[in-house]
């Protein structure tokens, strides 16, 4: 199989789908020539032009309330929000418009528009572009929010969202630009709402999405070495959320730590946690865990910045305290 | 505000660091300099001063313990906490005081209630709530296992289901294994004892010295007899009195006569235990290991109080119920018996 980067990954599953559907449009700032600041998108508007990748004005409202109105009449936009901090700026239109035009028009009116955005700290570039605010828009009902967490899965992820006929919002994450990752060469698309099991285990279950995927999967590896069977889970959408797979995970383990970098409170670790609550409470042997991003502004020092996030060793030190039961 | 006390790093490679005595007692007022505990690395011993001020509470290592760096060992709370747990291991230990100032009324008024079996407090959080996760909790209910009596074994919560092993263990140690744990019922009656003391009296003139346990072993089988079958299985009749320290084994005692009741040598489990709590000042036993049939006597100012605890499988309880009303017409009117 080929190893490519994420960048690449995306950047092949917009050039497929905007192939496959004349209808499939990208905008956004900085698309088009300077191909994203991140250098994702380089290369499209050779091939499809610049009526079809469309640089916008610095005007977040503007062009998401232009995607809305496009979606709703037919075209499948691509909307690129160069960083997640920026959904601040298009909640209007993506909570009211988007996400009620199927409810309100009782189903006459579809919405089949992708935003594209990033999210995660450490990249030293301060409090307002290094948030991840998934949970803003996981909270609104009538939007899908997919997290992938490597370059297959950011393909996979992100052709179905195009081809989903509701507004998807993608979140990656800005440090995984340049993650290698296999990336089969056929055509492939991962469904929404099925969580992807990595690593089997049976003494705690290791919750996440996005990068926290890696974190988990490097504290699997610690705590496998002190003994420790934990089973990794790549939750990928956020919404629709594949509440089975995680019940049934915690069901076999009686443990779980949900990682994810929001901030942690009323954040989706709470949330997964709950659910976890309701529907596996006899068979816990541990308080359920959560690990977000510490609950205040990312700070721009790099000593500071690193410590707001969860990394792999917190997440050992603290399945060690929930398998040992030393935690209470 | 808490303030946790870690085991504290002492030299630049020391991973761990053992606890040579605690300065203090859980329960007791730590002040800011006082010594907490001595630790014991590679190097040296040094005695560890307390950076805040509060009450020694969830200490949760004993004396020579090996604690890594970084772990708490304790924590220093505001106001003093009731904490069974840490200060039987440190009593265990021989070191420190009574935990807490507790007024001695208390102390005193708690012990009875120790000895009831089903509400063990020794092991409870403060508020009397035994914490276990919920998965232990389900399994122990699951396999009809009681979770007060591991917390009361071990001193040590919360409990999680991989100490349910352990507490399978203990309850089934005299239980063949994997045999659903039977449960236990009880009925208790009050006799006026008038008639029982006139009518040893009485046999005591014509047969010589028969104590009052044996007097009982023959009225309960009788009455066992009388409302049951005693099959092949069941028979001889085997009836073990314990008064006191030792137990004295009859077979078929209903069907001997007092003038030839002798005990028998025997070490099998008996069919009915009767036991005489006369003079112990006990109220109520029950223990894991007693005969599926139980009974046990005790005095009260002009009258007996019979407790019969059986297992429902071996004796359903409408049975059990006529067995402790033949028991107690048999005390109160033994002349049935002769009859």
């Amino acid at each position: 199989m080929k190893q490519i980067t994420w960048s690449h990954a995306v950047n092949e599953a917009i050039a497929e789908e905007m192939r496959r559907d004349d209808m499939v449009f990208l905008l956004g700032e900085d698309v088009a020539e300077a191909g994203t600041p991140f250098k994702v998108l380089s290369g499209l508007v050779e091939e499809f032009g610049v009526k079809r990748v469309v640089d916008t004005p610095i005007s977040e409202a503007g062009f998401v309330g232009l995607a809305v109105g496009a979606a709703m009449t037919g075209a499948r936009p691509i909307v690129d929000l160069m960083f997640g901090d920026f959904i601040f700026l298009t909640l209007d239109q993506i909570a009211n418009q988007a996400a009620k035009q199927c409810y309100m028009s009782g189903g006459k009116l579809k919405v089949p528009m992708v935003v594209r955005t990033n999210m995660g700290a450490t990249r030293r570039s301060a409090a307002q572009h290094s948030q991840s605010l998934h949970t803003l828009v996981a909270h609104i009902p009538g939007l899908k929010v997919a997290l992938p967490s490597t370059p297959y899965e950011a393909k996979g992820l992100l052709k179905t969202a195009i081809r989903d006929d509701n507004p998807v919002v993608v979140f990656e994450d800005k440090l995984s630009y340049q993650m290698k990752g296999e990336v089969p060469e056929e055509e492939y698309t991962i469904p929404f709402g099925s969580a992807n099991i990595l690593r089997p285990g049976n003494d705690i279950s290791l919750i996440a999405a996005s990068s926290m995927v890696q974190v988990c999967e490097t504290a699997a590896a610690q705590l496998e070495a002190l003994g420790i069977s934990a089973e990794v889970i790549d939750i990928r959408t956020v919404v629709p959320l594949d509440e089975d797979t995680l019940v049934a995970s915690v069901k076999k383990t009686g443990r779980a730590i949900i990682v994810d970098e929001g901030h942690q409170s009323y954040g989706i670790t709470s949330e997964i946690a709950a659910r976890l609550g309701e529907k596996a409470f006899y068979y816990l042997d541990a308080p359920l865990t959560r690990m977000g991003a510490m609950d205040v502004p990312v700070p721009f020092s790099p000593v500071l910045e690193d410590l707001t996030v969860p990394t792999a060793d917190g997440v050992t030190a603290k399945a060690v305290d929930l398998v040992s039961g030393a935690a209470r | 505000m808490t303030h946790k006390i870690i085991m504290p790093a002492l030299g630049m490679n020391q991973d761990t660091g053992v606890i040579v005595s605690w300065g203090k007692a859980p329960g007791e007022f730590v002040a800011v300099g006082d010594v907490i505990m001595d630790v014991e690395t590679d190097k040296a011993i040094q005695e560890i001063e307390a950076s805040q001020a509060g009450y020694l509470s969830r200490v949760q290592y004993q004396v020579g313990a090996e604690v890594p760096v970084g772990e708490v060992v304790a924590v220093l709370t505001d106001k003093p906490e009731d904490e069974t747990q840490s200060a039987s291991t440190i009593r265990a230990k021989g070191i420190g005081k009574t935990p807490q100032q507790a007024p001695p009324a208390e102390s005193e008024a708690r012990t009875p209630a120790r000895q009831s079996p089903p509400n063990t407090n020794s092991a409870m959080e403060p508020e009397g709530k035994l914490l276990a996760s919920p998965k232990a909790k389900r399994l122990a209910a699951e396999a009809g296992l009681d979770l007060n009596k591991l917390a009361s074994a071990r001193g040590m919560q919360p409990l999680h289901a991989a100490d349910i092993a352990e507490l399978r263990a203990l309850e089934s140690a005299p239980l063949p294994g994997g045999v659903a744990v039977a449960v236990k019922s009880t009925i208790c009656a009050r006799v006026e004892a008038d008639a029982l003391l006139e009518f040893r009296r009485v046999l005591e003139r014509n047969s010589g010295n028969l104590d009052r346990a044996s007097i009982l072993a023959v009225f309960a089988a009788s009455a066992l007899r009388f409302c049951i079958d005693i099959d092949e299985k069941m028979s001889p009749l085997v009836v073990a009195v314990s008064a006191g320290s030792g137990k004295t084994f009859y077979s078929d005692p209903d069907l001997r006569g007092f003038s030839n009741l002798a005990p028998v040598e025997l070490t099998e489990p008996p069919t009915l235990l009767v036991r005489d709590t006369r003079d112990s000042g006990i109220i109520s036993i029950k223990l894991a290991d007693d005969a599926p049939l139980a009974i046990t006597v005790s005095d009260r100012p002009n009258a007996v109080e019979i407790e019969f605890s059986f297992d429902e499988p071996v004796l359903p309880g409408v049975d059990a119920i006529r067995v402790v009303s033949e028991l107690v017409a048999r005390i109160t009117e033994p002349m049935r018996l002769l009859l």
